[in-house]
């Protein structure tokens, strides 16, 4: 896929979020300036920009790199697992989680590797609140 | 004469055993601290402040001290290791960590270690010389003065990113319009934040940059399946004469800049680092190396980072304004001893401000003292297997996150910011611009609108206030000469 026409069509579409979003405030005037002036003016400018990239698109061949879909799925749902499992239930859930989750991505997956390095954070964070006082929700 | 005798009952102070003791360990807890990623000197600071509570004002204040600029080093160490950096190390993560993917990471910690030094001293200098005066410097400026510095700001985007100039602007747009998401500061209406409340104090610049560098960074290398990092067990860590000669400039340059954006409100390090790096790219001999892993890049950005960590405490100790959340903190310190900074601190508490300024300067010898000889230690992280190397980072940015405001949306953030970091590195798109588009976004409407609202509208007051009018003549020709340079050098290319 053409990188300068993905790059453009990206600046376009959020230009467009914020453009849009951004109509929903007061613009005011010069005098007085709302809070939509600033990111309305920015997001205008973004379209332009974007709208080169698209142009500039056509005269260059330049692919994008590969996406491996697998790794980055991983490590967000790890994050947001680690996220959940801590607000609705603790901590400790969470690291058992995002350790679960993450290994799915590991070269060699290992359950023994699994279950000794969720021990090591739990015990990890565990001094983290103990010893310097953060405020972490170990268990409930 | 006063300044020197007032000087010396300041090494006094800060000499006795038990405020080196507390200098030592807050340098190195610091350090420890600001290794981990995610956890930089806010974090820092926050969790090691109640320990300062039973102790003396003058050793308080040095402690804290310590742990600021103990963990703006480790900071360093995170940001050039594993790409995981925090505000004021984002520059780090350029050619620092692609000095550690070419196998020089011991120099590249040693130039920042050292250039930390020179950046300090730097800041020291300018605090025990200038600190009385340079306080009157921030009065001069006002919302269009501001307004012009961060335009400024953004014309440096050409000279920071190293790719296309086009998307080095379009990233750094996006980054303020990321920087509009939350409650106006103007009107209090809350902007783009789809009806969640945890978006009304905006996005945090940690959640951002652990998604858009760290987390970026660890699915790249998984991608790549990178089993380990290029640290081979053998660290060369003393730079060659070379390295020295080139170290040494960038250095000097970094601190100068470091030291005057250090003295501005909402400057400090976050914006100094910037600074640094685009005079190098302009100015160094080694400028077309920038970018690629040039010492350069690592030396000028530590630099700058410690002269405005140090000279940031001028408007707070001199007028009682704290420029950062950093410097925020340590006013809310003072006022826990029972200190209010402003015009009257020198003169009532000379003691702790001379004491202060003294142990800036011992606590940068403590960080090289101890940091250097410890570097091997703080790499032999890389000897873990990735596959456990690379959960424990995201466990770590997770709590980093988290523990800045207890508030466990702020992963979620960090998850969704580390998908679009990801579509960035994919699209071949530098984070860097962003994140100076993000950081100075804020400011630059604050001080935009406040600029049209004084003057009813009228654009001419860019011109009529003279520091604004030099400032916009600044830019103007930066524009044109990057204007010209393209246009030529595209002719050449014909």
């Amino acid at each position: 896929m053409n990188r300068k026409l993905l790059t453009g069509l990206l600046y376009i579409i959020i230009s467009a979020i914020f453009f849009i979003g951004g109509l929903s405030y007061q613009f005011n005037n010069f005098e007085n300036p709302g809070p939509a002036l600033f990111p309305v003016l920015i997001s205008v400018m973004l379209f332009v920009l974007g709208a080169t990239s698209v142009a500039q698109s056509f005269r260059t061949t330049e692919q994008i790199g590969v996406i491996h879909i697998k790794n980055i799925a991983t490590i967000v749902l790890g994050l947001v697992g680690f996220a959940v499992a801590t607000e609705y239930l603790d901590m400790v859930a969470g690291i058992t989680v995002l350790v679960a989750i993450t290994s799915f991505s590991a070269l060699t997956p290992s359950l023994s590797q699994n279950i000794k390095l969720t021990i090591g954070l739990v015990a990890v964070a565990f001094v983290f609140k103990n010893l310097l006082g953060l405020n972490l929700p170990l268990w409930k | 004469m006063e300044i020197i005798s007032h000087l010396v009952d300041g090494f006094g102070a800060a000499l006795s055993i038990q405020n080196l003791i507390y200098c030592a360990i807050g340098c190195f807890v610091g350090t420890l601290i600001g290794l981990l990623p995610g956890l930089g000197p806010i974090a820092t600071i926050s969790l090691l402040l109640p320990l300062t509570y039973a102790m003396p004002n003058t050793g308080a204040i040095i402690m804290l001290a310590g742990i600021y600029y103990g963990a703006q080093y480790g900071d360093s160490v995170s940001a050039i290791t594993m790409k995981i950096p925090h505000a004021s190390s984002i520059i780090a993560c350029i050619d620092g960590h692609k000095m550690h993917l070419q196998g020089r990471t011991g120099l590249a910690l040693f130039t920042a270690g050292i250039s930390s030094f020179i950046g300090g001293t730097v800041g020291f200098v300018v605090i025990v010389l200038f600190a009385p005066m340079l306080s009157d410097v921030a009065f001069l400026f006002g919302p269009p003065e501001y307004c012009m510095l961060m335009v400024l700001g953004f014309v440096c985007v050409s000279l920071v990113t190293t790719g296309s100039l086009l998307d080095g602007v379009a990233m750094a747009m996006i980054g303020v319009l990321l920087g509009a998401i939350g409650t106006d500061v103007n009107s209090g209406v809350m902007r783009y934040t789809m009806g969640f409340s945890f978006l009304a104090d905006g996005i945090g610049v940690i959640s951002i940059a652990i998604g858009c560098f760290g987390i970026a960074e660890i699915v790249a290398n998984l991608d790549n399946k990178n089993t380990l990092t290029p640290f081979n067990g053998v660290i060369r860590l003393w730079p060659s004469w070379e390295d020295f000669k080139r170290i040494i400039p960038s250095a000097l340059r970094g601190s100068v800049v470091g030291s005057i954006l250090g003295l501005l409100p909402g400057g400090g390090p976050t914006m100094a680092q910037f600074g640094a790096y685009a005079v190098d790219k302009k100015f160094s001999r080694y400028r077309d190396e920038i970018g690629s892993g040039a010492i350069e890049g690592v030396a000028g950005q530590a630099a700058a980072d410690e002269a405005a960590a140090r000279t940031s405490f001028i408007p707070l100790m001199t007028i009682g304004i704290p420029e950062n959340a950093v410097m925020a903190l340590m006013l809310s310190a003072l006022m826990l001893k029972g200190i209010a900074p402003g015009p009257q601190m020198i003169l009532n508490h000379a003691d702790l401000f001379w004491g202060l300024v003294a142990s800036m300067w011992i606590g940068n010898i403590f960080l090289v003292i101890l940091n250097v000889p410890l570097v091997k230690y703080w790499l032999s992280v890389f000897r873990i297997p990735y596959d456990v190397l690379f959960p424990c980072i995201i466990f770590f940015c997770a709590i980093g996150t988290f523990s800045i405001n207890n508030n466990i949306d702020d992963i979620y953030i960090t998850a969704a910011a580390g998908v679009l970091g990801y579509i960035f590195l994919k699209l071949g798109l530098e984070a860097a611009p962003l994140m100076l588009g993000f950081i100075l976004g804020p400011m630059l409407e604050e001080n935009f609108r406040r600029t049209l609202t004084i003057s009813r509208g009228d654009f001419s007051v860019f011109v009529t206030q003279p520091i604004s009018c030099v400032i916009l003549a600044v830019v103007v020709s930066i524009v044109l000469v990057t204007a010209f340079k393209s246009m030529f050098f595209s002719e050449v290319k014909k």
